[in-house]
């Protein structure tokens, strides 16, 4: 596979993407398990894989930044 | 005590000062509005706090501050799953699988609109004639739900009939839209981005200090039925079919609205694409578990109400002064505004450029389209302004009408852009098929409950996908030629490039 770059990026946002969607108490609970302040546990559940997503799109996006393909725009080359 | 209380002169003044800096907003925008591809994407030049606010506030619409909530107040903790698992993913499935190909197409190829760029990539000129006519056939309907939430929102806290709300706020959108094109849609939409986030973090926090902390409102709302805390809610509405199907429609059916498509052509460079996914993901992530959580703590809180879908509203006007509440009000109107101002800049480029310039009149210039883009921006506004006034359907449904019909649009975007067999007579047959999917799937009962609990768009979309294949597989020789597929599937990278 020639951009192993992107499709590692791809595969990691999809596995959570699909993690997500899976009928796992964590994330769909038909009984109620109270956590701290009587929230349902499954709301943790998406908490944890949102906040997880935003660190991962940081890392992401300055790895991606860092490649020449992402920079065949940039207002500075424009201006050569 | 009315659920809500008519406070028409704070209402009046905050709306008075906001529509007023909309107005300057739109004179500004308009002066640096020169060309055609200023005015339908900045001529590619768009920052990223504007983008990403703009991608925001453009998927935000007025279901979020109202329907949903709505919503959730009757369902429970199991509502908050129509918005809140699917957030983070909302802006960046799509950057992910479309948008960094698109803002290279879009720089490259010069496309305005994603009939440009599936007309280009099937071969098919005709094709932007269908897209451009099926857009204004669902894209209407989405600004129409938008402008009747409005009026509603008018008649409520004025008294006033809510076609004064209706006729009122579409002439605001319908004038900054007409003199500043995308350029004023999306300036105005960071105004009402903030205006929005603020609304909806002040709800959470009014909601929790007014019911006696976030252990207090839970103890009550679990009392008032264990439904309300698991799922599928308390009135059965989220079946596991459903939420799976609202984190799709959150995210992955976005890449069929026409109207956020075009914002990744309205982008300046890379750099912008990845800072606008991390502002509008951010953003989006934490008005939305702050304005939903409110809904369903609104259930205890307020009580039982006759009209759900004013959960927020109320919340903000039994915490505020008047002129505080109105202000944040407003922030719920500013949902509606920038949604509609997003589709109606992008109805217009359908009807203008994709209808009128590659179909109607080939031979029309770039300077004709703009300025008759002006002229249509205006007579599909008051199209919209017609169809509040009447108000066909709930918000609710009307908007998910449109929305599902879009969605269709998903399939030949993605294969297009991900599969070289893709050809010009199964991007036609899943299109089509994929829109007669929905119907079915909406209207017919026996149909409908084969789904399980999935939702219609999803089905439309999953059909769709199949005929793609099926077709594409039958109708070999239609393939695109060599040199598009280099171009679409970037096959050539830039100098410089390592893989």
């Amino acid at each position: 596979m020639k951009d192993r770059f992107n499709l590692a990026w791809g595969c990691i946002f999809i596995a959570l993407y699909i993690l997500i969607m899976l009928p796992l108490p964590c994330f769909v609970n038909y009984v109620y398990v109270p956590t701290a302040w009587g929230v349902p546990n499954y709301i943790w559940g998406w908490l944890i894989v949102g906040i997880t997503t935003i660190a991962l799109i940081l890392v992401w996006s300055a790895q991606c930044l860092k490649r020449p393909e992402y920079h065949e725009f940039d207002e500075r080359k424009e201006g050569k | 005590m009315p659920e809500v209380a008519v406070t028409p002169i704070p209402f009046f003044c905050v709306i008075g000062v906001y529509i007023i800096l909309m107005a300057v907003i739109g004179a500004q925008a308009s002066r640096q509005t020169k060309t055609m591809h200023d005015y339908f994407v900045l001529s590619g030049k768009a920052g990223f706090i504007v983008s990403g606010i703009a991608y925001a506030t453009t998927q935000y619409s007025m279901g979020t501050f109202l329907g949903t909530p709505g919503q959730i107040y009757n369902m429970g903790y199991a509502g908050l799953s129509i918005t809140l698992p699917g957030v983070a993913f909302s802006m960046l499935i799509p950057a992910v699988l479309i948008g960094r190909k698109l803002i290279t197409l879009g720089h490259r190829e010069g496309f305005l609109t994603l009939s440009d760029y599936l007309a280009d990539r099937y071969e098919s000129s005709n094709l932007s004639g269908l897209l451009g006519l099926t857009m204004l056939i669902f894209m209407v309907p989405m600004m129409g739900a938008q402008i009747i939430g409005t009026g509603i929102l008018v008649n409520t806290f004025t008294g006033l009939p809510n076609w004064v709300g209706v006729v009122f706020m579409g002439a605001v959108v319908v004038a900054y839209c007409m003199s500043g094109g995308m350029r004023g849609a999306m300036m105005t939409d960071v105004i009402q981005g903030v205006l929005m986030f603020s609304a909806a973090v002040v709800a959470f926090i009014l909601c929790v200090k007014m019911g006696g902390g976030l252990t207090a409102l839970n103890a009550e709302l679990a009392s008032l039925g264990e439904g309300f805390m698991t799922f599928p809610g308390n009135n059965g509405g989220m079946p596991w079919g459903f939420y799976v199907s609202n984190i799709l429609m959150w995210s992955f059916l976005m890449m069929g609205q026409p109207h956020l498509f075009t914002k990744f052509f309205a982008m300046k460079d890379h750099k912008t694409m990845f800072n606008s996914v991390i502002l509008a993901t951010v953003g989006m992530f934490v008005s939305a578990w702050m304005v939903c959580w409110a809904g369903a703590l609104g259930r205890p809180l307020i009580g039982e109400l006759s009209n759900p879908d004013y959960v927020i509203p109320i919340i903000l006007q039994r915490g505020l002064p008047p002129v505080l509440a109105s202000i944040f009000v407003a922030g719920i109107a500013a949902a509606g505004m920038s949604t509609i101002d997003g589709i109606l800049v992008t109805a217009t480029s359908a009807a203008t450029r994709d209808l009128y310039q590659k179909f109607i009149n080939k031979k029309a210039t770039d300077d004709q389209v703009m300025r008759l883009s002006k002229y249509v921006t205006v007579i599909i506004g008051v199209i919209v302004i017609i169809f509040g006034c009447f108000q066909p359907g709930s918000i609710f449904i009307i908007n998910t009408f449109g929305f599902s019909g879009l969605a269709t649009f998903t399939v030949p975007v993605l294969f297009g852009i991900y599969w070289r067999k893709a050809t010009k007579p199964a991007a036609y047959a899943s299109i089509i098929a994929g829109m007669i999917s929905v119907v079915a799937f909406t209207n017919v009962p026996a149909l409908k409950a084969m789904l399980h609990g999935f939702h219609a768009s999803v089905a439309g979309v999953a059909v769709g996908s199949i005929v793609m294949v099926v077709v594409s597989l039958l109708t070999p020789k239609f393939a695109a030629s060599e040199d598009t597929l280099r171009r679409h599937l970037l096959l050539g990278q830039p100098a410089g490039v390592k893989d």
